[in-house]
């Protein structure tokens, strides 16, 4: 998620900066949606972790 | 068994893809949550050869959503050389271009992707040893995720200041980055061993720490809200074991082995479920 992205209201926190780091623009774009709240980022990286750990 | 699948079905009619997530019949509602709350797509069925649901992933539209949000966003070395294949026979199948993004996302305990990994994995246990020392140190026992061999408790002097007693969290997988790295974000300098297991076509690799600081640094990880571990059978149990190893005071129990033992017997019976609850 990009900061720009991120909600005037929204606190500045370590863990926005980290989202910096996941690619999820092509994925806001197939989605049709402008952007992703902090929230769904989180959902989504942890549905992330889910997935690969079920791989193994 | 494991529970994720990139599938491909090269027939004569053309090549079938799909992404399986397979989970057993108490975390229905966990999956559907996943469908409906997280992703927005997907089918959630019930596999009868499986005796276990399954979250499938399936259509070129679906499918390229998920693609898309793996890509450039996974964090172990496994999974970027699966999902690269699977990229791959996407692009082929459907005649698209979309471009592999081979970097990784260091593992860290600002996300969530790390409650996670250890919600679908049940990746840590606990060691607990037991040694006599009469001319040199004997071990007696040193268990790890076993119940019903451990030493039989009637045969334990607990008043003989020759046994000593101790316990280790443990964290294992089969991938070796992903093990460095958490090894690295918890910051201990602990050695990693490399285990070789007939049942398992590839070796498993793991750290063990008997820190406090470390074991405080996990339980406060997975108390933040966003990081609340969700399938039925993780919550109790990896709660449970780190609220006892966090609390377990080990000056009292070097002064009253009895007291260790019986944290010790609680220790074996949550490893005793975890390892039920690890059968389908």
């Amino acid at each position: 998620m990009a900061i720009s992205n991120i909600k005037q209201d929204e606190l500045l926190t370590l863990d926005d900066i980290v989202f910096t780091h996941n690619n999820f623009d092509d994925y806001i774009k197939i989605m049709g949606i402008e952007n992703l709240d902090s929230s769904s980022v989180s959902s989504l990286i942890k549905f992330i972790g889910y997935f690969e750990g079920w791989l193994f | 068994m494991k529970d994720g699948y990139f599938n491909y079905n090269y027939t004569t009619k053309g090549t079938g893809i799909d992404i399986t997530l397979y989970r057993p019949k108490r975390s229905q509602s966990f999956l559907m949550n996943i469908k409906n709350n997280i992703l927005g797509f997907g089918e959630v069925s019930f596999c009868e050869t499986d005796n276990r649901f399954v979250l499938s992933i399936s259509g070129e539209e679906d499918i390229l959503k998920m693609i898309h949000l793996l890509n450039g966003n996974l964090s172990s070395l496994y999974a970027l050389n699966e999902f690269q294949t699977f990229l791959n026979v996407y692009n082929e199948r459907y005649n698209t271009s979309i471009s592999f993004k081979p970097t990784l996302v260091d593992i860290n305990l600002s996300t969530s992707w790390l409650s996670g990994f250890i919600d679908s994995t049940g990746f840590f246990s606990c060691h607990t040893t037991i040694k006599r020392n009469l001319d040199g140190v004997q071990i007696l026992k040193r268990r790890r995720n076993d119940h019903k061999d451990f030493i039989n408790e009637d045969h334990l002097d607990f008043r003989d200041k020759s046994y000593k007693f101790s316990i280790k969290f443990n964290i294992c997988h089969c991938d070796r980055h992903i093990i460095e790295s958490i090894r690295d974000v918890l910051k201990t300098k602990k050695k990693i061993f490399v285990h070789y297991n007939d049942d398992f076509d590839q070796p498993s690799y793991e750290f063990d720490t008997s820190s406090k600081a470390v074991v405080k640094k996990i339980k406060k990880y997975l108390n933040k809200p966003e990081n609340f571990l969700e399938t039925p059978e993780n919550i109790e149990i990896l709660s449970s074991w780190l609220n006892l190893f966090e609390d377990m005071n080990m000056d009292i129990h070097k002064e009253n082995p009895q007291e260790f033992y019986n944290d010790v017997k609680i220790f074996n019976k949550l490893n005793k479920r975890l390892n039920v609850f690890g059968e389908v």
